[in-house]
């Protein structure tokens, strides 16, 4: 067995790890909050909740579970999946392991529409309410990140192609101007609005009910079956443009189809959590230090490794001063800086690399 | 079955950067393009493999007009050494080296073999597990010869060509022996060769004919003896040189006067 040989089956494993690990997690998750449930009596509901018979379990534990926890910690898993995977994918597009979503305009453009409809969705916008109900906070801050990226995208794009410089400055842009425009928003919202508006800012998955992990997983998980399917293309990325196309990719369409879906996930991810920081950079990261950057495995364990650690997050956003609630992105913008920095001392330190 | 360039003119906006530009490469053939900064070589070859798609001319790559072939198509035939690579991410060389096998669908087992084959050629086995970011400039382009080998590595299907982007620029003197020698061995297995060089004495003693570029123009091609005119040089690089007789080898030597 060679080298290479080697460090497929550790990377295989660490696969199968992270997929139990999460599993095991969910388990934990769903057994921890205010009413105790053992982990035994947590296992029966989801065993029975899949249609598999095992055994009684008093209803009401199953109803606090089935209606309340476990619809959070698919939640938590969806979008942690989703904010993991786009960065991974997103780093790749753009050749730069400091890339992600956040910093072409995608999550800018979706928290500036999300932060209109929780200010002018009884008015201006009511409309929108209207017609979509519940769902109007998430259509909307979907359509925003959607409609920063094609902006950025298209002053980026010339009849020589794509300029990945003048894309990262688009976004630099495209960040000030939605600062500003949440920034009027929060000057012009009332107190209630205000409140929404701030903790939405600090993100939260405490709205997950049935409706939204569906409405959201579907597309997020869309988005994570597609997106892996680039992965050979995002290895040939990392050569550089030209060597990629030498090689056969078409450059042009992986870029266009990568930003689009990354657009869909981080838009879709926003609108139901708001915005939870550092899950996109760190955990690709991490990830990356540990198993290497070929997508083919990165993209996988990534988006497994950003499910188990916002459901980690979640556990301590509920749990660390109960039966109140922090809110998730101070979470994982408190465990994911330090952890962050630590990693960049201890690299530079080593002298390695990226 | 060759390369064959007809009448290409090339337009970026409104500027000219390739004008009325013919010439070929056979398999076999090891072909040097030289000129001044600016003459429209790397041009030229990004066309070749296909990177731009919006010219005017006859291209015809293993008898198909370059417009019959996909992308895909033409990285089966077509392998380019680029001048220097920027991969910062922690691939190992033996994944650089297997990623020239991306266009071709040979399966793993034989896609490894190869790759071995290439680093072998390139003398590089030894480092066949080290981290590319951690290695030198040399062995950086060794590497990446090693994966361009890779790619146009089966002899089966039809001819190959392989475009060197001003391989030696960031090399030792023997280095840019090492990676032209074996371009040279490539060429006699029956690949056609096409580099663009900056040194005028590696081309006469590699290059089988030059083409000398001046402003996306042919000044003037044919073999070493014919292109290595000091008149010609002069004109073309603005610098008075003198042609003299290699001390030892057979070809000529060009000397700043």
């Amino acid at each position: 067995m060679d080298s290479l040989e080697q460090h497929e089956w550790r990377v295989k494993w660490s696969l199968l790890g992270l997929l139990i690990a999460l599993l095991l997690a969910i388990l934990t998750s769903v057994s921890v909050g205010p009413m105790d449930i053992s982990m035994s009596d947590a296992y029966r509901i989801l065993l029975s909740g899949l249609g598999l018979d095992a055994g009684e379990v008093e209803r009401h534990l199953a109803t606090i579970i089935n209606a309340i926890r476990l619809p959070r910690s698919l939640l938590a898993v969806l979008v942690g999946a989703a904010l993991a995977v786009s960065g991974a994918a997103i780093q790749g597009v753009f050749r730069n392991p400091l890339a992600d979503p956040g910093l072409i305009g995608i999550s800018g453009g979706a928290a500036l529409a999300a932060v209109s409809m929780i200010v002018f969705g009884g008015s201006a916008l009511a409309v929108v309410t209207e017609v979509l109900g519940q769902y109007a906070l998430m259509f909307t801050a979907f359509l925003g990140g959607f409609a920063a990226t094609l902006v950025v995208a298209n002053i980026a794009t010339s009849r020589l192609g794509v300029s990945i410089t003048t894309m990262l400055l688009a976004g630099i842009a495209i960040n000030i101007v939605t600062g500003a425009g949440i920034g009027i928003m929060t000057y012009m919202a009332d107190d209630v609005q205000l409140r929404t508006l701030t903790f939405w800012q600090m993100g939260s998955l405490g709205g997950a009910t049935w409706d939204v992990v569906l409405a959201a997983g579907s597309v997020i998980a869309i988005v994570i079956v597609m997106i892996p399917r680039y992965a050979l293309g995002l290895n040939a990325l990392l050569l550089g443009e030209s060597e990629a196309r030498h090689l056969g990719i078409d450059v042009r369409r992986v870029r266009r189809n990568i930003i689009l879906l990354s657009a869909v996930a981080v838009g879709a991810s926003v609108a139901v959590s708001g915005m939870i920081g550092f899950v996109g950079l760190v955990v690709p990261h991490i990830i990356r230090l540990a198993l290497g950057p070929d997508h083919r495995y990165l993209l996988p364990a990534s988006a497994l490794a950003g499910a188990l650690f916002l459901l980690i997050a979640d556990m301590i956003a509920r749990t660390l001063i109960a039966p109140a609630e922090l809110p998730i992105g101070l979470i994982t913008s408190i465990i994911g800086g330090p952890f962050f920095i630590a990693l960049i001392v201890m690299r530079a330190r080593q002298g390695g690399g990226i | 079955m060759s390369l064959i360039v007809e009448h290409l003119c090339f337009d970026i906006g409104s500027k000219r950067l390739l004008d009325e530009v013919s010439f070929a490469v056979n398999p076999g053939e090891v072909v040097a393009v030289l000129g001044p900064n600016g003459a429209g070589k790397s041009t030229l070859l990004r066309v070749l493999a296909g990177e731009y798609r919006h010219f005017a001319g006859d291209l015809s790559l293993n008898g198909q007009r370059y417009e019959n072939w996909g992308t895909h198509d033409i990285a089966r035939m077509v392998g380019v050494l680029p001048q220097h690579t920027t991969l910062m991410f922690p691939f190992s060389v033996f994944e650089v080296v297997l990623m020239g096998r991306m266009p071709h669908a040979t399966g793993r087992v034989r896609d490894r073999e190869i790759a071995k084959a290439a680093l072998e050629r390139v003398d590089m086995s030894h480092h066949i597990s080290s981290s590319f970011p951690s290695l030198s400039g040399g062995e950086k382009q060794r590497v990446q010869l090693a994966r361009v080998l890779a790619q146009i590595w089966d002899a089966a299907e039809q001819p190959r060509y392989l475009l060197l982007d001003e391989p030696t620029s960031a090399l030792d003197l023997a280095h840019q022996h090492h990676v032209l020698a074996l371009a040279q061995s490539l060429a006699q297995e029956g690949v056609g060769v096409m580099a663009i060089l900056h040194d005028l004495n590696l081309a006469a003693q590699y290059a089988d004919r030059l083409v000398l570029l001046e402003q996306g123009r042919v000044k003037t091609q044919g073999s070493v003896e014919q292109a290595l005119d000091p008149d010609i040089l002069e004109s073309l690089f603005g610098i008075a040189v003198d042609v003299v007789p290699h001390p030892s080898q057979s070809w000529p030597l060009v000397v700043a006067r």
